[in-house]
Order: structure tokens, then sequence, then C-alpha cells
């Protein structure tokens, strides 16, 4: 009796001469996959110089179970040589399947060196950065044309999908907006009061609340609301449409993709963001208003008297003067980088993030340069 | 009493009293079916005559609102979420765009299942994973392309590749030759054939293609009037006496796939 060399419940190594025989046994099957390719190691060990592998034992077999014997059979034959015998006829073909053996090749995305990649990134997002703000400009550029374009025929301009777009951006961003400028605004009071109350001049928080309010916070903070809100959406749906070869088939229909798509959006929020600032503005006063009249026992009608007095008119047009064309970069960040939706829903996400933060990028940018402006206007 | 037994077990999949509706809209009403072990069955049946309705209720992604599904013997609705979840390992089911992972490669999305159910040395997941990609027919360089970078033939065969990842005894497929073209088409209705049953899988196939039926299928499920009007091989349906029926096979593209 040849001795046994090597025992486990699926393969049993026999030695003897001139090469040993390892028999399979029990079921081959992707349950025990684990079991039978952890005894690899042990049985190419135990076999000396090749071996004859018996199949006769297998009581079960299915494709990961074919695998791992070409996979046996493959590292015995890097010691000497494997003869496969006793396949079942009911197996002959699943192995004939399964029996080429297919070459190393990769099955994962090429890794690059850790030290090389951060560099790599780093040239790729800048290189990225610049074009991808050329291609914004030349978005913009194409989006203006066929805006004026409209004012010689106007027919082209879409109505409809327009008012559904101010409803969307507008009306129902009202909430928001509304809520997060009263809340502003009462801080704004309450945190100046405290310091202002240092020096006796808490009075002057309405100055305060007045000239940051009307000139920076109300149109800004909008926007960025309006940028995460509508922006993001407006990524989201043409996104979706492109995905969906839509936009070819708009294409295709003869319709022009900005006409039917951006110039509406563009324009809904190239009036409803004024309006939204108009509304901030207002809420952001009613949330001082009752900020001071809690905490500084300021009556609403002295409030609103002392603010008549010193607060211009200049300072509410410097404010809403800059929401079109804050209104314009977040409808363009937002339906250009729809438009360059492509491929599959991952880009979708990646493409909407990007609008969101592109657009505000731009508008906190767009913001500086306006108060530059303003300041040497002297307004 | 003895044979009625061994039919028994012959029987895969047994579909009772099925009903389906969405809002007033009654898909099955009282729908019955039978798929037998190593079979090729194929469902054919008008648009919107429920046959993916059918399919996602077979395969537990509708809930039906009544009748019994059983599978090898288990009735799906009583089923605890192990034995759920274990059973869930004996099919794979094809969907009609392929619904591959888009974000990871094809060789990836074919460990994804191995990985889910077994703890597998990733050398042993990766020979897995070329092994299948080459039984799916396509070549090994497509083992590490993404999804977005695959024609639609390949696709299907990616996703069929997935499907058979965890060597399942029944496989699903819904429309597999839709949105080919007619070689690619009569390519793949080849490979699901020698495939399976070289592998004795049980195929549950939906389809509106009329080759696939003359070429693959064992017998064909015939859906109309939101029950199985006739489950029978291919001749026999041919013969069944339904207005749908017989325009499907008599039309002129029935001609033209061979149908006589």
């Amino acid at each position: 009796m040849a001795e046994i060399v090597y025992h486990t419940d699926f393969i049993c190594v026999q030695e003897g001469t001139p090469s040993s025989l390892v028999r399979f046994l029990g079921r081959w099957t992707i349950e025990n996959a684990q079991a039978i390719d952890g005894a690899m190691a042990a049985t190419v060990a135990a076999v000396a110089q090749g071996a004859v592998l018996d199949c006769t034992g297998i009581t079960a077999l299915d494709t990961t179970g074919a695998v791992l014997i070409r996979r046996f059979a493959a590292h015995i034959d890097e010691a000497g040589v494997a003869v496969l015998t006793g396949v079942g006829a009911d197996y002959k073909e699943l192995l004939s399947l399964i029996s080429s053996r297919p070459p190393p090749v990769a099955t994962e995305p090429e890794h690059l060196p850790w030290h090389i990649k951060p560099v790599l990134e780093l040239g790729e997002a800048f290189l990225r950065a610049t074009s991808s703000f050329a291609r914004l400009l030349s978005f913009l550029g194409l989006v203006l044309t066929r805006l004026f374009g409209t004012l010689f025929s106007p027919g082209r301009i879409r109505l409809t999908p327009m008012v559904h777009q101010i409803e969307a951006v507008g009306l129902k961003a009202m909430g928001i907006v509304g809520l997060i400028a009263f809340l502003i605004g009462a801080v704004m009071v309450n945190q100046g009061s405290i310091q202002l109350s240092k020096f006796g001049a808490d009075v002057f928080v309405i100055d305060l609340l007045g000239i940051t309010q009307l000139r920076e916070m109300g149109v800004l903070l909008t926007s960025i609301i309006v940028a995460g809100r509508s922006g993001s959406a407006f990524t989201a749906q043409i996104g979706s449409m492109k995905l969906h070869e839509e936009i070819d088939a708009m294409k295709t229909l003869g319709m022009n993709p900005i006409d039917v798509l951006v110039l509406p959006r563009l324009l809904a929020l190239m009036i409803c963001l004024p309006l939204l600032t108009f509304y901030a503005d207002i809420m952001g006063m009613v949330g001082g208003v009752a900020m001071a009249w809690a905490q500084l026992d300021i009556a609403p009608a002295n409030f609103l008297v002392y603010f008549r007095d010193v607060i211009s008119f200049d300072h509410f047009l410097v404010g809403i003067i800059k929401a079109p064309f804050f209104a314009a970069v977040i409808a363009s960040c937002g339906c250009y980088q729809g438009l360059r939706v492509s491929g599959s829903a991952d880009i979708l996400g990646e493409r909407t993030t990007m609008s969101v933060v592109q657009s505000i990028f731009l508008v906190i940018v767009l913001d500086a340069l306006f108060a530059i402006f303003f300041t040497a206007v002297d307004l | 009493m003895d044979s009625m037994q061994s039919k028994d077990k012959d029987i895969v999949i047994r579909v009772r009293g099925l009903v389906n509706s969405f809002g007033d809209n009654l898909v099955h009403d009282c729908l019955d079916l039978d798929v037998r072990r190593g079979e090729i069955l194929g469902v054919v049946g008008g648009s919107g005559s429920g046959k993916s309705v059918l399919l996602r209720s077979i395969i537990g992604l509708l809930k039906p609102k009544a009748g019994t599904i059983e599978i090898n013997g288990r009735d799906q609705a009583t089923m605890s979420g192990e034995e759920r979840q274990l059973s869930r390992r004996e099919w794979g089911v094809l969907f009609q765009d392929g619904a591959l992972f888009s974000s990871l490669t094809v060789a990836q999305n074919i460990k994804v299942p191995l990985r889910e159910h077994f703890h597998m040395s990733n050398d042993l997941m990766d020979d897995l994973a070329r092994s299948k990609v080459s039984m799916a027919g396509l070549s090994l360089d497509a083992a590490c392309k993404f999804p977005s970078d695959l024609s639609g033939g390949m696709r299907k065969r990616a996703a069929l590749a997935r499907a058979l990842a965890l060597d399942p005894k029944i496989l699903f497929l819904d429309e597999p030759t839709a949105g080919l073209d007619p070689i690619g088409a009569a390519a793949f209705d080849q490979l699901i054939r020698e495939l399976t049953k070289s592998l004795g899988i049980t195929v549950f196939l939906v389809t509106h293609d009329l080759d696939t039926l003359v070429r693959v299928c064992d017998r064909v499920a015939v859906l109309g009037d939101r029950r199985m009007l006739i489950t029978s091989p291919l001749e026999e349906v041919m013969k069944f006496d339904h207005p749908w029926v017989r325009e499907y096979f008599g039309g002129p593209r029935a001609r033209a796939a061979g149908v006589k």
C-alpha cells in the first residue's frame, strides 16, 4: 500500500514511482473553493516530481471546481508533469470548457506608484481646471450669442419651460431663502449688539445690519443657496438627459439644446435671483428688527425711522445689481456641467458636485471684483 | 405516487395562482407555470403582457399580490432572510441592459458576487473571473475594461459572465438578444445554448426574438390574457389556436426566422 503523504477532505496524495498519485475527493464546487485552494501549496509541496491527478473521487463539479483542477494541474506541471485521469463523462465537457488556461492579464485598472500619483494628479488637476475654465467661458459666449439672437427672433424663447423654471428656482426657493435670511439678520443684530455695546454704540447695529445685508450678505447667501439648490438640479436634469441620448435626439430633431434647455433656465434664474435677493433683504431686515426689539428694546417703528435716515438707497442698488450676474454664472455653470456629462452615472455625480463648487467659487470671485469696482466708482 | 414525486423533483420553478396588479391594471390573474430541470424555457408575449413583471416576481424584486412561487421546492414568500440569501446563490440574472456596475471593470464586476458570498484568495478570484470572461466568449483584454468602454454585445457577454460567477443552477435572462445585431444575436443565442447545456443550467428566458425561440428554447410559454396560454415545445405552440399566437408565429418575421 502506497504511503499517504498528505490528506484533506478534498485531496489525498499517495507516494509512488515514478510519480505520485493525487486523488481529488468529494464536492469540488464553489462552496468548497476556499478550502481546496488553501490546500494547493501543501499538495504541490508533497508532490516531488510530477503526479497523476485522479478525478474519479469527485462527486460534484462546477466551473469553479474545473478552474481549481486546472490550477492544480498548472502548479504541479511547474514541478514536474501532471497527468489528468479518471474524468467522468459528465465532467468532460465542463473541463474542456475551462481547460485552456487564460493568460494572466490584469483584471484591475492600472495603479501608479504612490510617489508619482500625487504629482501626476496635481498636474492633471491644473490642466483640467484651466481648460475647464476656458471651455466655460466659450460656453458662456455661445449662450450669450444665442441669447442676443433671440432679440431678433423672440419666438425662439420658450415661455412654458421658462415659467416652469421660474416656479422651480424662484417660487419654491422662497421658503429656504427667507428662513436663512431671517436667521442671518437676527444673528447679525444679536452678535453685533454684543460687540457694539462695549462702546455704548449699540444703536449702530442698525447701520451694520443695513449695510452688510443689503450690499453683501443678502445677494451672496441667496446666490449660494440657489447654486446648491438649482445649479445642481440643472446639472442633474441636463446630465441625465445627456446620458439617455436625449440631447442627441433633440439635435436630430432640429432643436438647439442651448435654446431648449439652457436659455429658459438662464433667463428664469436671471429673473428670479434679483427678486429672491430683494425678498432676502426684506426677510433679513425683519429678522434684525425682531432681534433688536427683543434684545435692545428698539421698537420696530424706531428701527425703521433710523434705518431710513442712515441707509441710502445706493446700498440696496449695489446688492441687487449683482444678482443677475451671479444668476448668469450659476445657470451657465449648472447647464455647462450638465452638457459635459458622458458615460456613466458616476460622472453625473461628479459633474453635479463640480457645478456647485465652481458656481459658488465664481460667484465669490465675481463679488470681490464688484467690491473693487464699486469702491473705485465711490458707490 | 412515486412517479408523481419524481416528476415533482424535476420541476425547478413552480408558480401557482400568481396575481400581479398595478393600481387597477391587472397584469397576471391566476397564472400557473412550471419550469423543468435542465430545460431552456422561452417566455413570449406581446408588449405589456407582463413578461418582465413575471420575471421580476420570480426573482423576488416584486412582491406578488397573491399566489405562490416555489424555487427548488421552497416557497419564496416564507423564507427567512438568511435562507433567501443562500438561495440567491443558486440563480444568476442577466438584466436587459446588462446592469453592470459602471464604476467597476468587467473582472471586478464578476468578482462582486464572489466577494459577497465567499472568502476566496484574490488570486483564485482573478483566475475565476478570467475563466468566466473567456467562457462568455469575450477576449481577455476586455477583463480590465469598464462597461462604458464596451459595445452592446460585449456588455451582454460581460453581464452573462457575472450572472455565471456563482455557478448558478438557474439562469434568468431578460431579452438577451435585444439591441444586438443579427450576427451578434445569433452568436449570443449559440453561446447561451452551448454554455447552459454543458453546465446543466435551467434557463428562464424572456424574449421577443423569434430566432432565439427557434434556436435556443426547449419549450415555449406564451403569456397572454393575463395568464399562460400554453407551455409546450415550439411545434405544439404553433398549432395552438389563439389569435395572438397565430399572428405571432404566422407573421412575416416568423417565416423569416425559419418557422414554417
